[in-house]
């Protein structure tokens, strides 16, 4: 009985027009190009390349979140906590270091433990404890909020040290700013490791079933863990350029960076049941939601334009890849 | 023998309230602000729309799904209720038609999307909060608007200490319970929730019972937005964000399952209860209102850790 489905499944798949086809697999790139060419046909100001260099400063905070995003996404993971870490981040750079640049070398390692920390327990909370790493990292992010108030009782103190400040705000030959190289060579690192190494291939051999990974002899549980703890660490090297953007503590913001982060993986053509994506996809599919953003914003449209077009856009093109439901 | 059956079903049930009673006994011998009327009657109120909002999640977790667009439906049901319910005479009856029609449209294409197409409930219903918000902004970016009178006075109408909201809430728990454990349909979304495969296989119109949970959770979601802009007075576009957490948190404090097929209505009720209380407590015991965060996503976790323990 099974084996007829099998096969009305595989006809199906076989009838796919070539349109969707083509879609499905070039679907993001097709979308980036239509939002560039419309952009520039409305308003010209956006395609101008000075515009064009501030929206990849604004994307490379969430450009790095969403490299460890997608590696927990590959392995049916999910972190939601990242805004409340990147908020958190930025209270401790300023807290533990008042501003002062001796103090740059020590704050920075702290803070990357801090994040490989917070990494390791939302993955224990998911791998070891089994708990639906969605809520599970809903409530660690609860939790981060209320340490990050009662860290600073309410008035965050301190300031950015200048070097962490550069990361933020700096510029290479006063045109490439320095957040975008870093988000850039991470981006690069880690997409190299997934396509060429055997981290990679363990990655995407857990994701798409975790049960004979761990037959065939992967540390399935240790891969998981360490995923989460370097998608921690990740996190925190975006806490420290959102803490150079920032130059102050702040204890708001950020709570679009979980909903963005993730709109961006799977826009990028990461799925949720896992073992299919890449990190390509996820950087170009965060350029898009600031890059929508930043275009609205230049029209005279506000944020409620952007959220609206980011819904629609997700449903939209996951829908291109991963189809309608059959019944047979 | 009987007796422990019922205990081995209803572990999840029991152990939630025995557990409130506690809570209640601790609190009522260190606090004596916590056991004065005034203060329970408070709490009684401020349990309202989170109970409401907490059965609908129940039902469409029980039937496998999730929805996370409860939040934004609350929000936009309190800036209809305070727009449409201004006019003359026909004011209240306009809102609440208006209310039921556009939540449970909602409702019904969160539901269709989950039938027709692979894409994850969460993901649709991530995506269809997105859109709602946005249009909700657009409509309305500041709190505003008025709410009549009556509906106020309604929800603030105490019997003794009683005051009415919590009939109200028990009054849609002895249906919802009915509903899910007698009732055809009930029943179906158990199974479905359970294994949709088989379920398909005996028979069961999987798509209406699916479509069924969304639209139920909207429905109630509506409800829920309009006793809260009857509390408040007036409507407010994000005053739903943080009921979709607590939902969640109800829900799951209450022994409901995340992966469908499991789960009482009357645990909710136990849950929403919880989250109520932890938070009235704090704000009487005069510890930093900070801890509320670190308190609810605790709870959050032990009760999903406890759930994993149960299961095993």
């Amino acid at each position: 009985m099974n084996s007829i489905y099998n096969k009305t499944e595989i006809k199906r798949n076989n009838t796919k027009g070539v349109f969707v086809k083509i879609f499905s697999s070039y679907g993001i790139y097709i979308v980036i190009f239509l939002l560039v060419l419309i952009s520039g046909i409305v308003s010209p100001k956006t395609v101008d390349p000075k515009n064009l260099i501030e929206i990849l400063k604004n994307t490379s905070v969430i450009g790095i979140i969403c490299i460890g995003q997608t590696l927990l996404i590959l392995t049916r993971g999910i972190d939601l906590s990242v805004g409340a870490q990147v908020v958190f981040i930025n209270i401790l750079v300023a807290g533990i270091s008042l501003g002062d640049p001796k103090k740059t070398f020590i704050t920075i390692l702290i803070v990357l433990a801090v994040g490989a920390i917070i990494g390791l327990f939302n993955g224990v909370i998911a791998v070891k404890l089994k708990i639906e790493p969605l809520l599970g990292s809903l409530g660690v992010m609860t939790l981060l909020q209320g340490i990050s108030f009662l860290y600073t009782k309410g008035f965050a103190k301190g300031s950015t040290p200048p070097f962490i400040r550069a990361m933020g705000i700096g510029r290479f030959f006063n045109f490439l700013p320095i957040s975008v190289v870093i988000w850039i060579f991470l981006a690069i690192v880690f997409s190299l490791l997934l396509s060429r190494t055997i981290f990679g291939r363990y990655v995407y051999a857990i994701g798409s079933n975790p049960k004979a990974a761990g037959i065939a002899g992967i540390k399935v549980d240790r891969t998981r863990l360490l995923i989460y703890a370097v998608s921690g660490v990740l996190t925190a090297i975006a806490g420290l350029i959102w803490s150079g953007f920032l130059g102050t503590p702040t204890l708001t913001g950020g709570q679009y960076l979980p909903l963005d982060s993730v709109a961006a993986v799977i826009i990028g053509g990461t799925t949720f049941a896992g073992g299919k994506g890449r990190i390509i996809g996820s950087m170009i599919g965060a350029v898009i939601i600031v890059y929508l953003s930043n275009f609205l914003t230049i029209i005279g449209l506000g944020i409620e334009w952007k959220i609206i077009a980011q819904g629609l856009i997700i449903l939209l093109l996951v829908f291109i890849y991963v189809g309608r439901k059959s019944y047979k | 023998m009987k007796i422990k059956e019922i205990s081995e079903r209803y572990r999840a049930v029991i152990s939630i309230y025995a557990f409130l009673i506690i809570f209640v006994l601790i609190f009522s011998i260190f606090f004596p602000v916590f056991r004065t009327p005034l203060n329970i009657s408070n709490i009684l109120i401020q349990i309202t729309p989170l109970a409401l909002v907490a059965i609908g999640q129940t039902i469409v977790l029980i039937g496998g799904g999730i929805d996370l667009t409860v939040g934004v439906v609350i929000s936009l049901t309190t800036v209809i209720t305070a727009n449409a319910m201004g006019l003359p005479f026909v004011g209240i009856l306009v809102g609440l038609i208006l209310v039921f029609v556009i939540s449970g449209s909602i409702g019904f294409i969160n539901g269709f999307l989950c039938n027709e197409t692979n894409i994850p409930p969460i993901i649709i219903t991530l995506a269809m909060a997105s859109i709602i918000k946005g249009l909700n902004l657009l409509y309305r970016n500041e709190p505003g608007g008025q709410v009549p009178k009556i509906l106020n006075k309604i929800i603030y109408f105490k019997m003794g200490i009683i005051p009415i909201s919590i009939l109200i809430v028990l009054l849609f728990y002895g249906i919802f319970a009915y509903f899910m454990s007698r009732s055809k349909l009930g029943q179906y979304i158990y199974a479905v929730g359970n294994d949709e495969k088989y379920s398909r296989m005996a028979g069961i119109n999987i798509k209406k019972v699916r479509l069924s949970t969304y639209i139920i959770c909207a429905l109630m979601a509506g409800v829920t937005g309009i006793v809260l802009s009857s509390r408040v007075g007036s409507g407010s576009p994000l005053i739903g964000d943080n009921y979709l957490l607590d939902s969640i948190t109800a829900v799951i404090v209450g022994g409901t399952g995340f992966s469908g097929g499991s789960g009482f209505i009357l645990g909710t009720l136990g849950g929403a209860t919880l989250v109520a209380l932890m938070s009235n407590a704090l704000n009487i015991s005069n510890v930093s209102p900070f801890y509320q965060y670190i308190v609810k996503g605790s709870l959050l976790l032990i009760a999903m850790i406890l759930n994993s323990i149960r299961k095993k």
